[in-house]
């Protein structure tokens, strides 16, 4: 793994209309990751994204793309970085070659072959104007442009929620085969969380403006699992565990969430409840729900 | 270049009438080329025509979008590909007099060509003013009327002091354009963003007209909904104001600049601004066509009830927006005494010709047929620079009353249009035709 820095944030605060957006943010990203940010609507995602690439200015702290502050990136800086925004930003009078066209013009070089290889696979008409094509056909033009002149790193703020099940899944394997070449980076955001667990090698998870988890897929999921605890007797209802996400007390039986799990507490959780216990691991949508509980 | 490139091709190539307007343009301009005529730039208009008035458009369309931000020298290349359209424009228009030029006698070429670099200079002055005015009106509302203003400024002052040929063709007019795209670039490049076009109506919008007629009668809720919140009255009293301004500053400058302003020209000025009511007509009741899709359901109405709604708030929007225009040419009659040279019946019935015209024209538009479209359009354009601009402009006393006759031919015809494409309605496809 490459450990150079292609993006990172130091408090990153972004106020608006009287209200925090971002809340003091320390982010890195590293060559080669694929990092999937969840959070729900209104989490700070899509600001987080804008102010990372220099659309909007943070409050406080800076961040960095390439080494260059993200307000200030130099031109060569902007033809390494993509861009898919959440709401294509394409004129529908012109068709998708028209765009990709125009597109292609701004860049030293442009991979017409993968863009057309992409454009079959997605079945994107491309001659067609946008204003007939469907959301998630727009959608696909606009990953089309960003991808074009191959990025070292890709930031996509929900490129696949237009999409069918078939299309977002062609689209999914696409990313994978982008995020197997360990020279690209990519940034993403969804609300589709079996996506982000399929191709994310690192989450950043958003509550509120705060980062509440960032890091590696695996670290995650094992450090926040599912607790079942049977007793003998009735448990104590106001039981409370380290870490502890979300829990349920019925009787001689619970369950909890907890988080920074690791297996050395096993032995705590046993001493707190009296009971012996049993851990099952969790999907990434579990835990998204448990966080945001 | 690869962006300059592209950048030409939008504003030449991209849509079906761009392409049909320039090989007609072309074509034709080629042909007078080889007859040796001196009209040959005026047939190539038709190619430009376009451009002309869409550069800044598409300038700020395309600038304005984030991934522009992203685009290496984004901004940069956009402004150079709009300036190289007008550079190409220009040129050509002026090359197009070549063949003509060099059939002329030998001792004439001098003069000739003296009044060639003027003729290119006065094109020069007046796309600047097109591109960088659309590239403003384009943002919102108030600055069109702002763009109009400074569009108009020039020749008000100019034409006041009897100097508008010399002024605008000469120096003065090429630097001050030079000047006004070396301002417009620095704050185009160094500006932090470029401020989405904001003419569309938003889906927003249409959620806070629902919420805001709650305690509207339905037939009231329905109008609110189809003019954007607003009612004819609002929008009479916004167009008066704007005639307002627009007229007060018409009148103002020349005594501002204590010059003897030329009555013909400033009374055409005058009555060709507020001949543009017919244009606001025809943007309403297109607004009007577009927002009607959201009626089919909540109005319980078949497609031609629903047509004759929207006539009836067309023919509303369009007393309210003409009224303004009748009450402030009596005004300029009785109380600044500007007389134009046509009589009043015929000015009033040229501008509500054209008026009730681009109102059925709006409507029309809950179908596309580019072509039908197209001609109509050309139409309403040549009735109201032939009809209307032309014999203002001109001082002609006799009225013409064949054009307007013709105006009000193409208004029973454009009616008949807008009934049949109502007939058969087909809002979907509308949508996505209109929602560029």
């Amino acid at each position: 793994m490459h450990t150079e820095k292609i993006l990172e944030a130091r408090g990153l605060t972004k106020e608006a209309g009287g209200k925090r957006i971002l809340k003091g943010l320390d982010l890195s990203m590293h060559r080669g990751e694929v990092v999937g940010l969840l959070g729900k609507n209104g989490a700070g995602k899509s600001t987080l994204m804008d102010v990372l690439l220099g659309f909007a200015l943070p409050t406080a702290g800076e961040s960095r793309v390439f080494g260059d502050r993200s307000d200030r990136m130099q031109t060569a800086t902007k033809s390494r970085v993509g861009f898919v925004p959440q709401s294509d930003e394409l004129m529908g009078m012109m068709t998708g070659r028209q765009h990709l066209s125009l597109t292609a013009s701004f860049y030293a070089h442009w991979d017409w072959n993968l863009i057309q290889r992409l454009a079959t696979d997605w079945q994107v008409p491309l001659d067609r104007r946008i204003s007939a094509l469907s959301g998630g056909e727009r959608q696909k033009v606009a990953t089309l442009m960003a991808l074009g002149h191959q990025p070292e790193l890709l930031v996509m703020d929900e490129p696949a929620s237009g999409l069918d099940p078939v299309a977002r899944r062609q689209f999914m394997r696409t990313i994978l085969d982008i995020a197997s070449d360990s020279s690209r980076t990519i940034l993403y955001s969804s609300h589709i969380v079996a996506d982000i667990e399929r191709t994310a090698s690192h989450i950043w998870v958003m509550r509120e403006g705060e980062m509440v988890w960032k890091g590696e897929l695996d670290r995650l999921k094992e450090s926040v699992v599912r607790i079942r605890i049977r007793s003998d007797r009735d448990l104590d209802p106001a039981l409370e565990l380290p870490g502890q996400l979300t829990a349920s007390v019925s009787g001689r039986h619970a369950t909890a969430i907890v988080s920074d799990w690791s297996p050395e507490r096993a032995a705590e959780v046993e001493q707190l409840s009296d009971a012996p216990i049993e851990i099952e691991a969790l999907g990434l949508e579990d835990i998204f729900l448990a966080v945001h509980a | 270049m690869k962006t300059i490139w592209q950048v030409l091709k939008i504003t030449f190539w991209m849509l079906p009438a761009q392409r049909v307007m320039l090989i007609v343009g072309v074509t034709l301009a080629v042909a007078l080329c080889f007859t040796g005529s001196w009209s040959a730039p005026q047939a190539l208009m038709l190619a430009m025509v376009i451009p002309l008035f869409t550069g800044g458009i598409f300038l700020r369309q395309l600038s304005s979008r984030r991934l522009a931000q992203l685009w290496p020298h984004g901004r940069g290349r956009l402004l150079a590909g709009t300036i190289s359209v007008m550079i190409v424009c220009t040129a050509l228009y002026i090359l197009a007099y070549g063949p003509a030029f060099v059939r002329t006698p030998l001792r004439f070429k001098g003069i000739v060509l003296e009044g060639l670099i003027l003729e290119y200079i006065l094109i020069f002055v007046f796309w600047t003013q097109c591109t960088i005015g659309m590239f403003v009106a384009s943002r919102k509302p108030v600055w069109a009327l702002v763009a109009l203003i400074a569009w108009l400024l020039p020749f008000l002052v100019m034409g006041a002091q009897g100097q508008m040929p010399q002024m605008m063709a000469g120096p003065t007019g090429f630097i001050a354009a030079a000047g006004v795209w070396v301002v417009f670039s620095i704050w185009f490049l160094t500006s932090r963003r470029i401020g989405t076009a904001a003419w569309r109506v938003r889906q927003e919008t249409v959620t806070a007209a629902s919420q805001s007629t709650v305690a509207a009668t339905p037939a009231e809720a329905m109008q609110r909904w189809l003019l954007s919140s607003g009612t004819p009255l609002t929008l009479g009293l916004q167009w008066g104001l704007a005639m307002l301004v627009l007229l007060g500053v018409q009148l103002a400058v020349p005594h501002l600049i204590d010059a003897d302003s030329p009555r013909d020209w400033m009374t055409a000025m005058l009555f060709g601004t507020l001949s543009l009511a017919a244009a606001v007509v025809g943007a309403v009741s297109w607004t009007i066509a577009k927002r009607s899709r959201w009626l089919w359901l909540p109005a319980g109405k078949t497609r031609l009830e629903l047509f004759r709604h929207c006539e009836r708030v067309m023919l509303k929007s369009l007393v309210a927006l003409v009224l303004p225009m009748m009450v402030l040419s009596l005004a300029l009659r009785f109380v600044f005494d500007v007389r134009p040279s046509l009589p009043a019946s015929y000015l009033a019935l040229a501008m509500l010709g054209l008026s009730l015209a681009a109102g059925w024209f709006g409507l029309m538009q809950v179908h596309r047929r580019l072509s039908l479209d197209a001609l109509a359009a050309l139409l309403l354009i040549l009735g109201w620079l032939s009809g209307l601009i032309r014999p203002l402009f001109r001082g002609e006393t006799e009225p013409e009353w064949g054009i307007a006759l013709a105006v009000l031919a193409l208004v029973a015809l454009l009616r008949g249009v807008a009934y049949a494409r109502w007939r058969n309605a087909d809002w979907p496809r509308t949508q996505s035709s209109m929602s560029s």
